[in-house]
């Protein structure tokens, strides 16, 4: 069956008077029907542009200038501007990372929610209020019934973004695109979120694609997990291959960059050297090449891209790509030290 | 501390008058003479190993109303009544969820707030109530590591400027010799020596927090408050910071009070670690031990509420997923604060507030049935 969502070389740059920076550069990917896609990556990886690219919400000087997106088969890069907007919301709805400036001040709760019933679904104003109360008991929120006349500041910030979930689920849209869900949320609370999201996907079926900073995060929430550096994607694999048998430096670094709640110390952390490349002077190369401990001597000339390798946590089930030209694995000797830059 | 003493021993005496009622929990006796004396006592002030003391400290900021003639109406207890010590060339790590007052504690201690009960003790001395001249020459030896590396530069000054400004506030040295200290300063913390005729936003994330770090080495202090110093970072950078951090302190002998959220970055680099709950210590003590075998309801849901990079050992855990809402600080639940969210709470827990006593082993919690969490023989999930 065709997946539900499929990018094909999405490119997305923003004009500064610098230059152009290719925040998406050639990203290719797909998500299938009830799948969750983690998407990981440091500020500037281009993972919420990507997100923005898919609902056409990149705004000015951003612009989408390559490429297709696929839902069920059309691309909504060509749509105009009105079949879009019955795209977003119905379709594929948006969970944003901040539940305090996403929601109107000076709405109440009830009248949001019921917005996207009224426009998407046709109901009536109390028909939607009606179902509104339905959202809100769905996601928890206790005397939902009360609740719906409450402004978005009688709420918590975890409250808040349980509302945002439910505005989100309100018109059952075949596509969550949640960008960092639970980064403003305390520990505690971003367990409760992220176990109610889990719980509503597995009720209603819809695809989720999760994007996030934090590992930990998409690790026990995805199916398969796209990692990002500098506009492009540089692995992707199922989640359990991804953490048993990462194969791109920059994955590597990562995991053993960040200490684990579930053991004891073992000695210093092994940092990635140097700083993510500035987006307006990319290297001809690979992107990492600067950084990385296993470069390849095309690596600094030769962009890589996605090729296939051996997936070995379940058999080659699954697929798992990597953009590098070498072959290494985890716990290999680097071949260089990498280039201390400061 | 007479007061807390007084206080706890009240306390010892009713949990044996409901133990005698025929509670079906065992509520564990204590003494808490020997627990306060043993961790938290008036010993502690003299005993040479320890550099930092807080006891019973308090931070309550008013709420106030009207327009001319204002009256107050209430406090917010950001902190309310802690104590601990820092031992000298030791990292605490002061972890909590927003709005707990971990780092209101470390902006107290430091006298950016003026503390509004308790006392604050610096190598033996009180200096809570130090003011002038007196306040200026302990500033020197304790300063602060700030979270956002974008906001603690002032972007009008140069590198040099900036990594200088402490020196020149304590007078130290001639111009010439701060400005070879600072040169010495950014290679101390893995910068070029030439970066210190640059402004700050010519810096990236990491690089700045590694000016801020330069900057509160300048006075050369011994004692460090590390707001969230690496929260506001790239993950691939917030190693590097760690480490930078974790060199300075065996090289300079440092002392830290580490305030942060992640309480991974936290089991990391801490030798102890205090929990803190809506303006209290609830649990202190080894990192391994704490994070191996906690006492404390909250420190056990927290703790199983971090998510681990690994699918493997996410689908062995067991979530314990709070409910609600982390309640106001300006009205805190009665008797034990986490009562309202915590999923042993019996009636004692809303009757008595628990002492934050030792339960073995330099092991501190607040909770009535500490030792049962922490065996085991209480289980949450």
């Amino acid at each position: 069956m065709a997946p539900l969502l499929e990018v094909k070389n999405l490119q997305t740059q923003f004009k500064s008077k610098d230059g152009v920076v290719k925040a998406v550069d050639d990203v290719s990917f797909h998500i299938d029907r009830g799948e969750t896609l983690g998407v990981v990556g440091e500020s500037g990886s281009g993972k919420s542009v990507t997100a923005m690219s898919i609902l056409r919400l990149v705004q000015h000087p951003g612009k989408i200038v390559g490429g297709q997106v696929l839902f069920e088969g059309r691309d909504l890069l060509k749509l105009n501007e009105n079949e879009m907007r019955k795209v977003r919301g119905k379709e594929i709805a948006m969970i944003f990372q901040d539940p305090m400036t996403s929601l109107n001040p000076v709405l109440t709760v009830g009248r949001q929610l019921s917005e996207p019933l009224v426009t998407h679904m046709g109901l009536t104003r109390d028909q939607a209020l009606k179902e509104s109360v339905d959202l809100l008991k769905m996601v928890g929120i206790p005397n939902a019934a009360e609740r719906i006349k409450n402004y978005p500041h009688h709420f918590s910030g975890g409250m808040r973004q349980r509302v945002m979930i439910a505005m989100a689920l309100a018109c059952r849209p075949k596509l969550v695109i949640a960008d960092e869900p639970t980064t403003a949320l305390d520990v505690t609370i971003q367990a409760q979120i992220l176990e109610l999201l889990e719980k509503l996907q597995a009720e209603t079926g819809t695809s989720v694609m999760i994007i996030t900073h934090a590992l930990g995060v998409v690790a026990g929430m995805a199916d398969r997990i796209n990692v990002m550096y500098a506009g492009h994607i540089v692995e992707t694999a199922s989640s359990d291959e991804l953490f048993e048998n990462p194969r791109h430096p920059y994955t590597m670094g990562l995991l053993k960059s960040i200490p684990r709640l579930d053991e004891a110390r073992k000695g210093r952390l092994v940092p990635i050297q140097g700083s993510p490349p500035d987006l307006l002077d990319l290297p001809k190369g690979c992107p990492f090449v600067s950084r990385c401990e296993y470069a390849h001597p095309e690596s600094e000339t030769i962009l890589p891209q996605l090729r296939q390798v051996p997936s070995v946590s379940d058999g080659n089930r699954s697929e798992h790509w990597i953009a590098c030209h070498s072959e290494v694995k985890m716990g290999d000797p680097p071949k260089r030290a990498a280039q201390e830059v400061a | 501390m007479s007061e807390q003493n007084l206080n706890s021993k009240s306390e010892t005496n009713v949990d044996k008058a409901s133990d005698n009622s025929g509670s079906t929990l065992q509520v564990n006796h204590r003494d808490d003479q020997t627990a306060e004396s043993l961790a938290l006592g008036e010993a502690a002030l003299t005993d040479p190993n320890v550099l930092m003391s807080v006891r019973n400290l308090e931070m309550h900021f008013p709420i106030n109303q009207g327009i001319i003639f204002q009256k107050q109406v209430g406090a917010v207890r950001a902190v309310d009544g802690i104590s601990f010590d820092v031992r000298k060339g030791e990292t605490l790590g002061l972890v909590g969820e927003s709005g707990c007052g971990k780092s209101t504690t470390g902006r107290t201690i430091l006298h950016l707030n003026k503390a509004t009960g308790g006392k604050i003790y610096f190598n033996g001395q009180d200096i809570t109530n130090i003011k002038g001249q007196e306040l200026k020459s302990v500033r020197r030896n304790m300063t602060m590591i700030f979270q956002d590396p974008y906001a603690s530069l002032n972007p009008r000054l140069t590198v040099q400027n900036i990594i200088a400004e402490p020196m020149t506030i304590h007078k130290i040295g001639t111009a010439k010799e701060r400005q070879e200290r600072v040169q010495e300063l950014l290679e101390l913390v893995g910068l070029s020596r030439y970066y210190g005729s640059r402004y700050p936003h010519e810096f990236s994330g990491g690089q700045r927090q590694r000016v801020g770090i330069a900057r509160a080495l300048a006075a050369s202090p011994s004692f460090i408050v590390a707001d969230e110093p690496v929260s506001a970072l790239d993950v691939s950078i917030q190693a590097q910071v760690v480490n930078l951090m974790e060199d300075l302190q065996s090289q300079l002998n440092l002392t830290y009070l580490f305030v942060a959220h992640d309480l991974s970055v936290v089991r990391h680099i801490s030798d102890r670690v205090a929990v803190m709950y809506l303006g209290k210590i609830v649990e202190l003590a080894d990192r391994d031990e704490i994070y191996t075998k906690p006492a404390h309801p909250y420190t056990v849901a927290l703790l199983s509420a971090v998510p681990i990079p690994d699918p493997k050992a996410e689908k062995r855990r067991k979530r314990i997923i709070l409910t609600g809402d982390v309640p106001s600080p300006i009205n805190p639940p009665p008797a034990c604060r986490f009562h309202t969210r915590c999923p042993l709470a019996q009636q004692i827990c809303r009757e008595q507030e628990p002492a934050f006593r030792d339960i073995g082993g330099g092991h501190l919690a607040a909770c009535h049935f500490a030792e049962d969490v922490a065996s085991g023989k209480l289980s949450m999930v």
